[in-house]
C-alpha cells in the first residue's frame, strides 16, 4: 500500500503530516509536564514564594497579549480562523520577548527569584517554539514547489495552526499556574 | 570491538563507578525513604503526582489512538466485505 504523505491513510484516519505533528505535540506534552512536574517541585518546597504586582502583571501580560492579538486580527481575516491562531501566536511570542527584554532592562532578579526565573522561562520556551515555527515555516516556504508531494496551503495553515494552538495552551497553562497558585 | 575501545568503555565504566560509590551527590530518593509530612517529601510526592497526571493523559490519548485504528480497520474490513459481496452478487446476475 502506498499512500502520499498529504494523502488520509486509511488506517490510521490521519495522514502521515498530521500523525508526525501530533507525535511531535506528544513529545512536547512531556516536556511541558516536565516543567510543571519542577514547578509543583519548587512551589511546594518553597518556604517563601516571592510575588510582587510587576510579576502578576507581567504573567497576565504574556496570556492577555495571546487573545487580544487573536481578537484584534479576527474582524480583518475572520473567514481564516487558522490565520487568526497564527497571528496570535507570533504576537504573543513577539510580546513575551518584548517583556522579556522590559523585565531584564528594569533589573528584574531572575537569579535570586524562584518566581521570576520561571516566568522567563516559560516565556522563552513560548519564544522557542515560535522560532522553531517560523524556520519550519521558512523552510517550507523555500522548498514550495520543489517536491512533487506537497502539502496544499489550506491543510499546512491547518497543521500550523494546531501547532500554534497546542503551545500557546502549554506555555499559557504554565502562566496561568504562575499566577493562580 | 578494538583494544583500545575495550580499555577506554572498561576505563569509563571503572570512573563512572568510583564517582558513584564516592560522590555526596547521590542522595536517596524523598518519597521512598524520606520522613512523612516533611516538605522535601511533600514536594517531591507533589511533583511526582503532577509528572504522573501529564504521562497518564499522553499514554490515554495513545492508547486511544490504537483503540481507534482497531476500530477503523473493522469498519474498512466490513465495508470492503459488503462491497465485494454486493459485486459477486451483481456479477452473477449479469451473467445469469
Amino acid at each position: 500500500m502506498s499512500v502520499a504523505t498529504h494523502e488520509t491513510r486509511p488506517d490510521t484516519g490521519f495522514s502521515s503530516a498530521q500523525l508526525g505533528l501530533y507525535l511531535f505535540l506528544a513529545a512536547d506534552a512531556m516536556f511541558y509536564g516536565a516543567l510543571y512536574s519542577s514547578y509543583a517541585l519548587l512551589r511546594t518546597a518553597a518556604e517563601h514564594w516571592e510575588r510582587g504586582h510587576g510579576a502578576v502583571v507581567g504573567g497576565l501580560g504574556g496570556i492577555a497579549l495571546i487573545a487580544l492579538a487573536g481578537a484584534c486580527l479576527a474582524p480583518r481575516i475572520s473567514a481564516r480562523p487558522h490565520r487568526v491562531l497564527l497571528g496570535g501566536f507570533l504576537s504573543a511570542a513577539l510580546a513575551s520577548a518584548g517583556l522579556e527584554g522590559a523585565l531584564y532592562a528594569l533589573g528584574t532578579p531572575a537569579a535570586t527569584s524562584t518566581y521570576w526565573a520561571l516566568v522567563y522561562l516559560f516565556n522563552f520556551v513560548l519564544l522557542l517554539h515560535a522560532l522553531g515555527g517560523v524556520l519550519v515555516g521558512l523552510w517550507l516556504y523555500l522548498r514550495d514547489g520543489k517536491t512533487p508531494e506537497s502539502l496544499d496551503a489550506t491543510a499546512r495553515l491547518g497543521l500550523s495552526a494546531v501547532y500554534a494552538g497546542a503551545t500557546l495552551l502549554f506555555a499559557g497553562g504554565g502562566l496561568a499556574m504562575l499566577l493562580a497558585l | 570491538m578494538k583494544k583500545g575501545q575495550q580499555y577506554t568503555s572498561r576505563g569509563l565504566m571503572l570512573a563512572a563507578l568510583h564517582y558513584g560509590a564516592t560522590s555526596n551527590l547521590a542522595h536517596a530518593c524523598a518519597t521512598c525513604m524520606g520522613t512523612p509530612g516533611t516538605t522535601q517529601s511533600e514536594s517531591v510526592n507533589a511533583a511526582l503526582l503532577t509528572m504522573l497526571g501529564v504521562l497518564s493523559l499522553v499514554l490515554g490519548c495513545g492508547a486511544f489512538f490504537v483503540v481507534r485504528m482497531v476500530l477503523l480497520a473493522r469498519v474498512t474490513a466490513q465495508h470492503a466485505a459488503v462491497s465485494s459481496s454486493t459485486g459477486l452478487a451483481a456479477q452473477e446476475e449479469l451473467e445469469s
